[in-house]
């Protein structure tokens, strides 16, 4: 057993749990939050997505001894934000979702990419999607809600020479 | 005994740690924990994220790039540098896992899998790696050990100007699946229209990263524009470099065959590709 201490959502929470636990069942089992889906529990499907330090990634990959100082959104959070009505208006109207279970994960990665400087065009966004994994729309509202979102043509060339870990 | 965490200061402590086998570097961790079954191991995990040297990406004075083992694949993926630099690296993470993965993961753990799509273009680029004790040994020895070492980052000689690459992956589906493949290639056309310098990197589902030697050696001082996909003098080379998986030599001499032959002078073949 090992205590660590992070930001979720708008609060500073400490866990003590098993350094292994994964981030996905710390956030349904102990706080309740469970916007992010079981579903593959190997990164694929990326129905469990958050935002850690501002960028998309898989819950069941996390463990809890790397929640250490970092911080935590989850799509509660992220729903209730403002910013991130083009995204859930895009779903709804374009009909990019059928039973809902991907949908929290699949709107993440949507609102990180659709909040990004510059934004990526249609091919990269449906590109950097891949992570999100739907069984019942057939990606047809999904393709379009893309097109509600991002630009057709690609933005002139983003230079990331940041680093990141 | 169940599974616990240290947090070493410097890579001489976390090197130190690694002599006891019950334990495992950790950076992403998003491979590492895919290979325990419920419950975790009895095993300590050795965190290496803590450690200063193994972040960032900077060019050397003599030229050479070095990249931290901790740099993620996405930031790879995306940098500008990088793109530049070390091209193959660049298109090896475009077709690698998806965003968020690729946010978690990073080139150390993806080396240290041994059969990561990174591998492949490392070897091509002629990495050599950075040792806890600051040495640096190449990236192709190093495989040739049981266990690998410390890994800080990752040194690459700047590319030949004249160099073409060309990198490309097969899989059973054209994105998130393992590899069944992964070609990368980086060779030089002399003024007479023959390869020269030919470094082939190879890295897939059950094949360790290696260099594919007798390929190599006899595409060298042939005519790129003379090969094809069906050359037999291509394919019995490959063949001798992976002997036990005569499957994927005969798919990995197609591949060559296929980019080396519309390799033309002047004509980069620089465009990644993924088949399905």
């Amino acid at each position: 057993m090992s205590t660590v201490r992070f930001k979720l959502n708008t609060q500073a929470v400490s866990v003590s749990c098993a350094p292994d636990r994964r981030l996905l069942d710390i956030l349904r089992e102990d706080f309740g939050l469970i916007a992010a889906k079981p579903g593959c529990g190997v990164g694929r499907c990326g129905a469990c997505m958050v935002w850690i330090d501002d960028l998309p990634a898989n819950a069941c990959l996390v463990m809890a001894f790397r929640l250490e100082g970092r911080s935590v959104r989850t799509y509660e959070d992220v729903a209730a934000d403002a910013a991130s009505a083009p995204v859930r208006d895009a779903i709804a109207r374009c009909g990019a979702l059928q039973c809902g279970y991907c949908t929290p994960g699949l709107a993440m990665t949507l609102t990180h990419l659709h909040q990004q400087t510059p934004r990526p065009d249609r091919e990269q966004a449906a590109s950097l999607l891949s992570g999100n994994l739907c069984r019942c729309t057939g990606y047809g509202g999904i393709q379009r809600s893309i097109e509600q979102l991002f630009p057709a043509t690609p933005p002139l060339s983003a230079d990331n020479s940041g680093d990141s870990q | 005994m169940s599974l616990s965490v240290l947090h070493p200061s410097t890579p001489a402590e976390a090197a130190a740690a690694h002599r006891d086998p019950a334990t495992a570097f950790i950076a992403g961790g998003t491979a590492l924990q895919l290979s325990w079954r419920s419950p975790a191991p009895a095993l300590t995990l050795i965190d290496v994220l803590a450690l200063e040297p193994v972040h960032g990406i900077a060019l050397q004075a003599d030229g050479s790039l070095r990249i931290g083992a901790a740099v993620s694949l996405e930031t790879l993926r995306t940098h500008a540098t990088v793109a530049a630099r070390a091209p193959l690296l660049a298109m090896a993470c475009d077709s690698l896992a998806a965003l968020a993965v690729r946010h978690l993961a990073t080139l150390g753990g993806n080396l240290g899998w041994r059969f990561g799509d990174t591998v492949a273009a490392l070897l091509a680029h002629r990495a050599e790696a950075e040792l806890a004790d600051g040495r640096r040994q190449a990236l192709s020895d190093l495989l040739a050990h049981d266990r690998l070492p410390l890994i800080l980052a990752l040194h690459l000689p700047p590319p030949h100007p004249e160099e073409h690459h060309f990198y490309e992956k097969v899989g059973h589906r054209a994105a998130f699946t393992p590899a069944r493949i992964a070609l990368a290639v980086a060779v030089c056309i002399g003024m007479d229209g023959r390869l020269q310098d030919t470094r082939i990197g190879l890295a897939g589902a059950g094949l360790s990263g290696r260099r594919l030697l007798h390929a190599e050696a006899w595409l060298n001082a042939c005519q790129a524009a003379r090969l094809g996909a069906a050359d037999r003098g291509l394919r019995a080379a490959v063949a001798a470099d992976l002997p036990a998986d005569p499957a994927s030599a005969r798919l990995a001499a197609r591949i060559l065959g296929g980019r080396f032959g519309r390799l033309q002078a002047g004509d980069a073949a620089s465009e990644p590709a993924t088949s399905p």
